[in-house]
């Protein structure tokens, strides 16, 4: 797939809104992501930003509107779905593999790649293109070191970048960050901040970003959220003069 | 690597000291009672083994093992008992038969079960598969006509082997038993196949983290419903063992309690460890025997070694020796 579909835009969000009962959590959403063109979504907390990346993953369909990956409509299909076509995430909250090792936990990202994912009687031992990919993504992500560490037990920084490199091993076409350096120390996001360059320099970004250091230094396209609704689109540029926007959000960091 | 290494000379070591085991009844150090329990033993561990796939490796926790189980007993029985003698086949083809069938007949309802119960996860699916299990047992046990009812079904006729050149009968104790431990070995393969296969790897990224696993791109229900139907499949060909050790069928291996006994072996020898069910049942079966020869209340001690290793090592028995190990030779893992 895809090969039809080169000039389509590697997302478009359709007149999404997605009610929870009574509370309207994104009201008619609409945007559009051209391949190679790294996206932030800003917004106060409670904005409707996860609610949209669960929307866009799989977690739950929207209750209007539809979503279209690379020219194909995946609204309403399951995550697995969704990641096998080349959409991935990582979340706010890390969700790893708690008793894998770091290795562990992007080997069998890694592993969805490969034709022989699902056998029952290879020995993964004996896979050495998988165990060179996967130290490919641990230096990528800077956790050689802390390789054969448990997850559990690694910092929170490195854990952050594990759920980075988890989402990253499956090679997608594009990737939803949700809030990458949240929970990190200053010290640290510097750290991230080169680390979500390096990676917009081979796939394309979506994420989701309180920080304005790191979306400034990554983002082609700044998408502004309030209230489940889209109150602004543009480059940081247009973004940053919009008056809408300096009330609403940019405001309060001034 | 060194740990690899070290559980292949455990894995030969338990094999040899199983092989050897019927040498004690010739030498007349146990009584030929020790030598049916050990077969009855030996059995139990491949369903442990299957029921560990599901549990241990891919969390899968069913209080409804026992359905498989008794189902591959009641199909073996049945099919020696009322359509092998009506077939005029060799007599030496009714072992596979009977075998054939208690796979059968546990894959379908491993099928069936997992179709239904898979869509829901922890005490849903403890209830469900509870529920699966009696409502089996109720019909076993009410089905006079067809399945003897509470009486089991008596008069499974004595089977034997045939193969290519060989013939053994299966009548004889010690042939039995290490036809049994023949299938057993081959069980514990595969298992041990499985679990270090990519497939082995997804069961243990669901058990630790299903919605992320379905993150990654993995259909996480199409896994569950394999592990449960290799997880059923094993436990009927256990029932069959069983059928034709015994000669008879109960209701009672359909019952929760033999199914709460799996969960109770699994859990005291180490959960996740494929030999640590099977070390689990052994100690469960054979030092439980022990144990009630020599005060009525025995059960108090299994209990109690029970809160042990739930308290103390979650990981049962084999984790307590994993930590053992660690402690003597550093975490080189």
């Amino acid at each position: 797939m895809g090969v039809l579909n080169v000039n389509a835009p590697v997302l478009r969000v359709e007149k999404v809104t997605k009610r929870f009962g009574e509370l309207v959590a994104l009201q008619s959403v609409n945007f559009e992501l051209q391949r190679g063109q790294n996206q932030a979504i800003i917004g106060p907390n409670g904005a409707g930003k996860t609610t949209l990346f669960n929307v866009i993953t799989g977690e739950f369909p929207p209750s209007e509107g539809r979503v279209w990956f690379q020219g194909h409509d995946i609204t309403g299909l399951p995550p697995h779905h969704i990641a096998q076509h080349g959409l991935a995430r990582s979340f706010q909250l890390n969700n790893l593999f708690p008793d894998f090792t770091a290795y562990d936990n992007v080997w069998l990202a890694v592993q969805i790649r490969h034709p022989w994912r699902e056998s029952m009687f290879r020995n993964t031992r004996r896979l050495p293109e998988l165990d060179e990919q996967v130290w490919r993504v641990l230096e990528q992500v800077h956790l050689e070191a802390v390789a054969l560490q448990r997850a559990c037990e690694l910092s929170y920084g490195d854990q952050r970048h594990l759920e980075i490199g988890l989402a990253l091993a499956t090679q997608p076409q594009l990737l939803l960050l949700d809030e990458p350096t949240s929970g990190i120390s200053p010290a640290e996001t510097q750290k991230t901040i080169e680390l979500i360059q390096s990676i917009s320099k081979e796939v394309t970004l979506l994420l989701i970003e309180h920080d304005m250091d790191v979306v400034m230094s990554v983002a082609d396209r700044i998408l502004v959220m309030h209230y489940g609704s889209v109150l602004a689109q543009g480059t940081p540029e247009q973004v940053e003069a919009n008056p809408e926007v300096q009330e609403a959000y940019l405001g309060d960091f001034r | 690597m060194k740990q690899d290494n070290a559980r292949r000379w455990v894995e030969l070591g338990l094999l040899a000291l199983l092989a050897l085991w019927p040498l004690g009844t010739t030498l007349g150090w146990y009584s030929p009672f020790y030598f049916s329990l050990m077969t009855r033993i030996v059995i139990f561990g491949v369903a442990l083994l299957g029921y560990d796939l599901a549990a241990g490796y891919t969390g899968l926790v069913s209080f409804g093992h026992a359905l498989f189980i008794g189902l591959g007993g009641y199909a073996a029985g049945l099919v020696l008992v009322k359509l092998a003698p009506t077939l005029g086949l060799d007599p030496g083809l009714w072992l596979w038969l009977a075998l054939g069938t208690s796979v059968l007949v546990s894959a379908v309802a491993a099928v069936v079960v997992g179709f239904l119960a898979l869509r829901t996860r922890g005490i849903y699916f403890v209830f469900l598969t509870l529920a699966f299990g009696q409502f089996a047992y109720l019909v076993a046990w009410n089905w006079l006509g067809f399945t003897g009812g509470d009486n089991g079904l008596t008069g499974i006729p004595q089977v034997s082997l045939a193969l290519p050149g060989l013939r053994l009968e299966l009548s004889d104790a010690g042939t039995y038993y290490y036809f049994v431990l023949v299938v057993f070995a081959l069980s514990y393969a595969l298992c041990r196949r499985v679990v270090q296969s990519p497939f082995g790897r997804i069961l243990v990224g669901i058990e630790q983290n299903e919605k992320r696993t379905a993150y990654l791109g993995y259909p996480v229900i199409r896994y569950k419903r394999r592990v449960f139907l290799l997880s059923g499949v094993l436990g009927g060909l256990a029932g069959g063992l069983y059928a034709l050790l015994q000669g008879f069928v109960s209701p009672d291996l359909l019952h929760w309690h033999l199914s709460g006994d799996i969960i109770l072996m699994t859990w005291l020898g180490g959960v996740g460890t494929l030999i640590g069910p099977v070390l689990g049942g052994f100690i469960y079966l054979f030092v439980g025997n022990w144990l009630s020869t020599l005060f009525a209340r025995w059960q108090i001690v299994m209990g109690l070694l029970f809160v042990f290793f739930v308290l103390f090592s979650p990981r049962g028995m084999v984790g307590l020796v994993q930590q053992g190990w660690r402690r003597l030779w550093g975490s080189s893992t």
